[in-house]
């Protein structure tokens, strides 16, 4: 930046850029996975939507059957761990590595509740008798919420790695490559919360 | 004809060391080095083994054409549902018969020749260019050299049961269009093993390589995911997660081809910028013909 020479509109301008750099958080090409990985989830929200024009008695009748209370534990569950990734992030850029690793410890606890209570209600389920064969409604329930639940399981394994590379950090100038993989990690943490949302929407709220 | 001193000297080290150099090759398989990892290839040797290269990323891309041609020819897709019944099914396949059987031979053509020549170039490439590690180097043979085979065993058993549609029973006709579409899509774990092994390699790479971007590390875990999709189709006769649905047939099915094509074009447009990267006279004298190595003081080690 202090070669540019001054004085010159341009100069200054690209001076100013290289001031607030526009970056893409995290590894670039993470995107490529996020944005393809929605679009299969948007294929099956459009399928979903089909199905329930077409069978609109047999999708109110199950919905039903369904508890909103652990729908909305996951929604909490999931959106403060979430919250914890971002404070771990924050503090991990200060360099502050012990606050940043307690964070990610929590959004790793909060991220495994999820997991387990998932888990949890698929046997109560299936003790009562509904399986992915009850109905239309039923079979995109089990398939799409344990789709995600393979996304969230393997979030856990993304949120440990993150956890391992915030603790490898230096507290006084964290490295930039480390800090872009803590970011990438964060960002695939934040799409399976994301589309917890649209299922959640989906699944657990009465239409 | 000039003959530089360069060259005859890495001759002479090629003669020298070429029991050495046997037992190496055949242990790795994939490096041509002697014992201290020094690379032995004349650039003759070079040369055809780049070429070679090259042509086993295209054979990527005739395997995507020739496999979707003889899918998309033969007149089996879209997939009949596994709810057709049984005589229906027969009649429509009798009337198919010639398209299948050609469509089966393309199948053969492409997946038993083509896949394999383009999984061996793809799991070479990811060794020299990104990951030097043996060990994925090996799953990435295996695993491609099996996915050859499906694609045999795929094309035997249609061609198997259009040969037999106007004799046999409709309900054995059924079953072996169901192996068909089961051999196509539930052996999905090792092919998501090898996505998974070369999205790793890829981003795990130390090398400022320029063959494969990081992007594809990420794509190839995406498309690996996606694997999963096809456990689902041994549990429901209609609907998007049947044999014959749009998440469990075209999902997998599609993100595998078009994984193969990416890759493809990504080692075909790689190609050209890597090899002039690499001069093939610095590749017979520099210690690993990897392209980040451009950078090694080549004056230095001419010296020695």
């Amino acid at each position: 930046m202090q070669t540019i020479a001054r004085g010159d509109g341009l100069s200054e301008r690209a001076g100013r850029i290289d001031r607030h750099p526009r970056r893409i958080p995290g590894d670039p090409g993470i995107w490529v996975f996020i944005l393809l990985d929605m679009l299969i989830f948007a294929e099956m929200f459009i399928i979903l939507a089909w199905y329930r024009t077409e069978h609109h008695e047999v999708f109110e009748a199950a919905q039903r059957l369904v508890i909103p209370g652990y729908g909305l534990t996951y929604t909490v569950l999931l959106l403060t761990s979430s919250w914890c990734v971002v404070m771990a992030v924050t503090a991990a850029r200060k360099g502050s590595v012990k606050l940043s690793s307690d964070f990610a410890t929590w959004g790793l606890a909060l991220g495994a509740a999820f997991v387990v209570i998932k888990l949890v209600e698929y046997s109560t389920k299936l003790a009562a008798g509904i399986t992915p064969a009850t109905n239309e409604f039923f079979m995109f329930f089990f398939v799409m919420t344990l789709v995600h639940l393979l996304h969230a399981s393997a979030g856990l394994g993304v949120l440990t790695y993150m956890r391992r590379k915030i603790r490898g950090l230096e507290a006084v100038s964290p490295a930039p490559d480390a800090i872009r993989m803590i970011e990438t990690s964060a960002v695939y943490w934040h799409m399976v919360d994301l589309l917890w949302i649209v299922l959640f929407a989906l699944f657990y709220l009465e239409s | 004809m000039r003959v530089s001193s360069a060259s005859n000297a890495v001759r002479a080290r090629a003669r020298a060391t070429a029991t050495e150099r046997k037992v190496v090759a055949f242990s790795y398989g994939v490096t041509c080095t002697d014992m201290e990892g020094r690379n032995i290839m004349t650039s003759g040797e070079t040369r055809y083994d780049r070429r070679l290269e090259w042509l086993g990323a295209w054979s990527g891309i005739v395997w995507v054409v020739a496999s979707g041609a003889a899918f998309g020819g033969s007149g089996l897709l879209p997939v009949k549902s596994p709810a057709t019944s049984p005589r229906d099914l027969a009649a429509y396949l009798s009337d198919h018969k010639v398209q299948i059987l050609v469509g089966m031979m393309f199948l053969l053509i492409g997946s038993y020749t083509f896949l394999m020549t383009w999984s061996l170039t793809f799991a070479y490439q990811i060794k020299k260019y990104a990951n030097p590690s043996p060990l994925a180097f090996y799953v990435l043979v295996i695993v491609g050299i099996n996915g050859g085979i499906i694609g045999m065993l795929c094309g035997v058993v249609g061609s198997a049961m259009a040969y037999r549609v106007d004799s046999l029973p409709p309900e054995v006709t059924q079953l072996l269009f169901d192996i068909i579409w089961f051999l196509f899509l539930i052996p999905w774990p090792p092919f998501m093993l090898w996505q998974f092994i070369a999205g790793f390699a890829i981003l795990s790479s130390q090398n400022k390589q320029t063959m494969f971007p990081r992007w594809t590390g990420y794509f190839s875990l995406w498309a690996g995911a996606l694997e999963v999709f096809s456990a689902l189709s041994v549990y429901f006769y209609r609907g998007p997660f049947s044999y014959n649905g749009l998440v469990t047939f075209w999902v997998p099915g599609v993100s595998f081809f078009v994984w193969v094509l990416v890759f493809a074009i990504v080692q075909i447009r790689g190609w050209a910028p890597v090899q002039s990267e690499v001069p093939a006279t610095v590749a017979a004298e520099d210690d690993r013909s990897i392209p980040d190595q451009k950078q090694a003081p080549i004056a230095e080690s001419a010296q020695v």
